[in-house]
């Protein structure tokens, strides 16, 4: 540092004291070096031969990602950040669809039956599976990680969704300490016996999901043994997957790559060479980095430049629905919010059309109910509509005619100018219609979730994305015990509905009672519901095998790259 | 002066402790914790995790461990990068942002000293206005401003650059160019400042009835002097080129330590803030030291006082 400032000095001082004709050589020599290093960037990074390009070449798909990723511990983490990577390395009983993801492709297990009303379910796994390392990935293999998973001392945060397994919760809990009695037994090295709690339907829909992915125990053993959080495996000079990918290289705020794995069992399929996640946690630089060549797909985009792209470049706009809804909660142990017509008022009021055309803009669903329809055969209620007329008259009967009377209320956010957005558009709604006032307050994000547990808001913007595809992801949390709920609100018929509709033998059966459930939640509005979140992000038409999903998960393995045209 | 430097090294113990005490208890402050996030986690799980990393102990505890681990070097283990050590990831990322903050220094000096250098031995006339208008434009228009600027410009239209990244040697041209261009600024003004008051002085006066060539006047005479503000500048300067600006490294996706800064605050990365703050007050007390050093050396009329 202080040694550079002292050599710009003697620099100074030896220029002052050349002599002219050094002076000009020195000059022409500078000038000649930066001719060259223009040249060079000219040559090597012209227009032509973009990262991206040399991609498609090479089968070498340049992905942005969002943000880091807190980990690739697939019993650890808890994002899609992380999902992204994850499951390229790791694969569990079954995969992701490649276009559908309401049906259940062969992962790990190669054939499935389910006895007992699809409470027992026996998994024949493929015999060709292999770690990176070479090991076959065996029945006992999943009984490791599952009871990793439910480890106590580990602290998974997902643990509570292998709950459904016998005896789970109680070994989680400490209730047991004998893991043979919870439902998970491999019965050979290639057969998987599991017993949940009640009879599942949606079970393979759960499987899917990485908390129930493999990992390879020895490997685990050797760095610190299956309570070890933070632990080295995960560095990629360590880590065994079994995925169709192996993890190459991983650094930190730079890029991670995952390239083809050779041992894999369906390596015949997989195309990609070479996958590289870049971490870009800026959208205006991940628009433009994808717009400069230097990578295949954005992670997203903001919902004011979609209007740009849908005029004048549709051909790499990319939309798909995405399995979740945006709600505002309601504090119903608030005076004013308790009463439901004032609740059913607020709810009537909202014009989501208007919001979802003229606000976000990003192509969502104006949601006039809560489960968004997108579940395949569950129909869900839609109750909702806007009647501003019919809100009134709500209002007047809770004793605010006119909204006289109406104290103050506050809508709460994280700081972000598209939540902004939506709140001063609601704030109008309801100025308008029910002649009410309402204040806008946004938080940081830790502060704005601290708030919001401690029930310390009035109406408060929040969203859920389903965890894997079934209606009952979205509708538990407002069960009474849920730690999700944060809204004072509870029900015992709701409750009951939601624990039979957990144990019911048929989808059929499961679909009604969540859909008696649903109406519950829609008669008593502990949330209003806003619209359907859609995923919106950049895509060159190169890539190939590319479908719209649901949970914004990829097939890795079907994804190519290809010259256009060809 | 070595008394001098020993007696300064002892100053920065206190000066770190109280640092230390502050960060930590600001960021206790802070409501949510390095676990919190929109699905909750079943309080036992969480439980379970704080007293994995240690955080069910009482805060004084806390701050005495950490404290142990500081002084045998060991930052602890970051909340937000699983696996990884601070010590580590400062490690990673500290030598990008020295890197940056190496060339960016050079364009602000080898752009801003000539210039302010010209301004001043060319004030009033075109040769003074002209730059120095461009650098007053430079202060004014911040590296958010000018970073996307020259994105747009080398990478997008012209095509010679990457928008993003740190993996080409090419990669460092438009980061450096927006931070050096924007201290550049700085620097001319500092310089030209300095210069005029030097060349108004008496000496330069004797110098110049003796028959001295401008140059050398300049070169020789003044130029030691004149520079003085900018070395005082440059001590804080330094410190915050090499530790890292948030601002352009977000911008450029530049994998270096000043947005471990400032994303460890919002992720409420305990150690991670901790470790940061610590390792930029460091920095900071040494290059504002060896900036004391070099004002000596630059101006007799100072010395060494503790």
């Amino acid at each position: 540092m202080s040694l550079a400032f002292v050599g710009e000095l003697g620099l100074i001082r030896g220029m002052a004291e050349a002599k002219s004709s050094r002076d000009r050589r020195f000059r022409s020599a500078v000038f000649g070096f930066l001719l060259g290093v223009l040249a060079w960037f000219a040559s090597g990074c012209g227009p032509g031969d973009r990262p991206v390009d040399a991609g498609v070449r090479d089968q070498v798909l340049l992905l942005a990602n969002g943000a880091e990723p807190r980990g690739l511990d697939p019993h650890i983490v808890t994002g899609v950040t992380e999902n992204r990577v994850i499951s390229a390395i790791i694969e569990g009983l079954i995969n992701y669809h490649p276009t559908d993801d309401r049906l259940p492709e062969p992962g790990v297990a190669e054939h499935w039956e389910s006895q007992d009303n699809h409470r027992v379910w026996l998994f024949e796994l493929r015999e060709d599976a292999r770690w990176t390392n070479g090991d076959p990935v065996t029945a006992h293999d999943f009984v490791y990680s599952w009871k990793r998973m439910l480890t106590p001392e580990l602290g998974a945060e997902y643990a509570e969704m292998l709950y459904i397994l016998e005896k789970a919760q109680a070994f989680h809990q400490g209730e047991i300490t004998d893991f043979s009695q919870v439902g998970v037994k491999a019965l050979d090295d290639h057969t998987l016996e599991v017993t949940l709690v009640g009879p599942t339907p949606y079970f393979l829909q759960m499987l899917k999901h990485y908390s129930w992915y493999p990992v390879h125990p020895p490997t685990i053993e050797r760095f610190g043994g299956i309570a070890a959080r933070g632990a080295e495996w995960t560095r990629p000079e360590n880590y065994v997957g079994n995925g169709p990918f192996r993890l190459e290289a991983w650094e930190i705020n730079r890029v991670i790559r995952v390239v083809k794995s050779d041992v894999y069992w369906d390596a015949d399929t997989v195309r990609l060479r070479e996958i590289r996640f870049y971490p870009i946690d800026n959208a205006a630089t991940e628009e433009s980095s994808f717009l400069n060549g230097q990578i295949h797909a954005t992670s997203g985009l903001s919902s004011d430049k979609v209007p740009h792209y849908r005029r004048n470049r549709p051909d790499i706009l990319y939309s798909e629905p995405y399995l979740g809804t945006y709600y505002y909660r309601l504090n119903v142990t608030r005076p004013v919010l308790d009463d439901v017509r004032v609740r059913r008022a607020l709810a009537l009021s909202i014009d989501r059309e208007l919001i979802v055309e003229r606000v976000t803009q990003g192509g969502q669903q104006p949601a006039w109910g809560y489960t968004p329809v997108m579940f395949g055969d569950y129909d869900p209620p839609q109750t909702l509509s806007h009647d501003p007329e019919a809100a009134r008259r709500l209002l007047a009967e809770a004793g605010y005619p006119g909204g006289e009377g109406f104290p103050r209320l506050e809508i709460l956010f994280n700081t972000l100018e598209d939540h902004r957005k939506i709140a001063e558009a609601i704030q109008e709604m309801w100025r308008g219609a029910l002649g009410i006032r309402v204040s806008l307050r946004n938080q940081e994000w830790k502060v704005y979730l601290e708030t919001q547990a401690r029930l310390d808001y009035d109406i408060s913007r929040a969203g859920w994305i389903a965890d894997y595809v079934d209606p009952i992801t979205m509708l538990d949390l407002w069960t009474s015990t849920s730690g999700n709920n944060q809204t004072g609100w509870a029900s015992d018929e709701f409750d009951e509905l939601i624990q039979r509709a957990r144990r019911s033998a048929t989808q059929k059966e499961h679909y009604g009672l969540l859909r008696q459930a649903e109406k519950i939640l829609l008669d008593e509005l502990p949330v209003i519901p806003i619209y359907w979140y859609t995923q919106l992000y950049l895509i060159d038409p190169r890539v190939r095998g590319w479908h719209p999903k649901l949970l914004n998960n990829r097939p890795y393995k079907y994804l190519w790259l290809e010259q256009e045209g060809a | 002066m070595f008394r001098f430097i020993f007696i300064r090294f002892l100053q920065t113990i206190p000066v770190l402790f109280i640092i230390a005490v502050l960060t930590f208890a600001m960021s206790r402050a802070a409501p949510g914790g390095p676990f919190s996030q929109e699905r909750r986690v079943s309080p036992v799980i969480i439980e379970r995790m704080n007293e994995y990393y240690g955080l069910a102990d009482p805060l004084p505890v806390q701050f005495g461990n950490y404290i142990k681990n500081l002084l045998r070097g060991d930052l602890g283990p970051s909340y937000r990068h699983e696996g990884r050590t601070v010590n580590e990831i400062v490690g990673g990322s500290f030598p990008v942002s020295l890197e940056l903050g190496m060339w960016s220094l050079l364009i602000a000096l080898g752009l801003g000293i000539p210039v302010g250098l010209l301004a001043a031995v060319y004030r009033n006339t075109l040769l003074d206005y002209v730059p120095m208008s461009g650098a007053m434009m430079g202060i004014c228009l911040p590296t958010f401003v000018m970073g996307p600027l020259l994105a747009l410009v080398f990478g997008l239209w012209i095509g010679w650059f990457n928008v993003s990244g740190w993996h080409t040697p090419a990669d460092r041209v438009l980061p450096s160019l927006t931070l050096g261009l924007y201290f550049g600024a700085y620097v001319a003004r500092l310089t030209r400042g300095g210069m005029l008051e030097v060349l108004s002085q008496d000496y330069i006066r004797t110098a110049r009835a003796k028959g001295v060539p401008e140059f050398m006047i300049v070169y020789k005479h003044a130029l030691k002097g004149g520079l003085l503000p900018v070395v005082a500048f440059l001590g804080p300067a330094l410190a915050a080129l090499i530790s890292g600006s948030f601002v352009v490294e977000t911008i450029f996706q530049i994998p270096g330590l000043g947005r471990h800064f400032v994303n460890a605050a919002f992720n409420r990365d305990y150690t991670m803030v901790m470790g940061t703050v610590l390792f930029y007050a460091t920095l900071l007390i040494v290059m504002n030291m060896i900036v004391d050093i070099l004002q000596v050396l630059l101006n007799p009329r100072l010395k060494y006082e503790s």
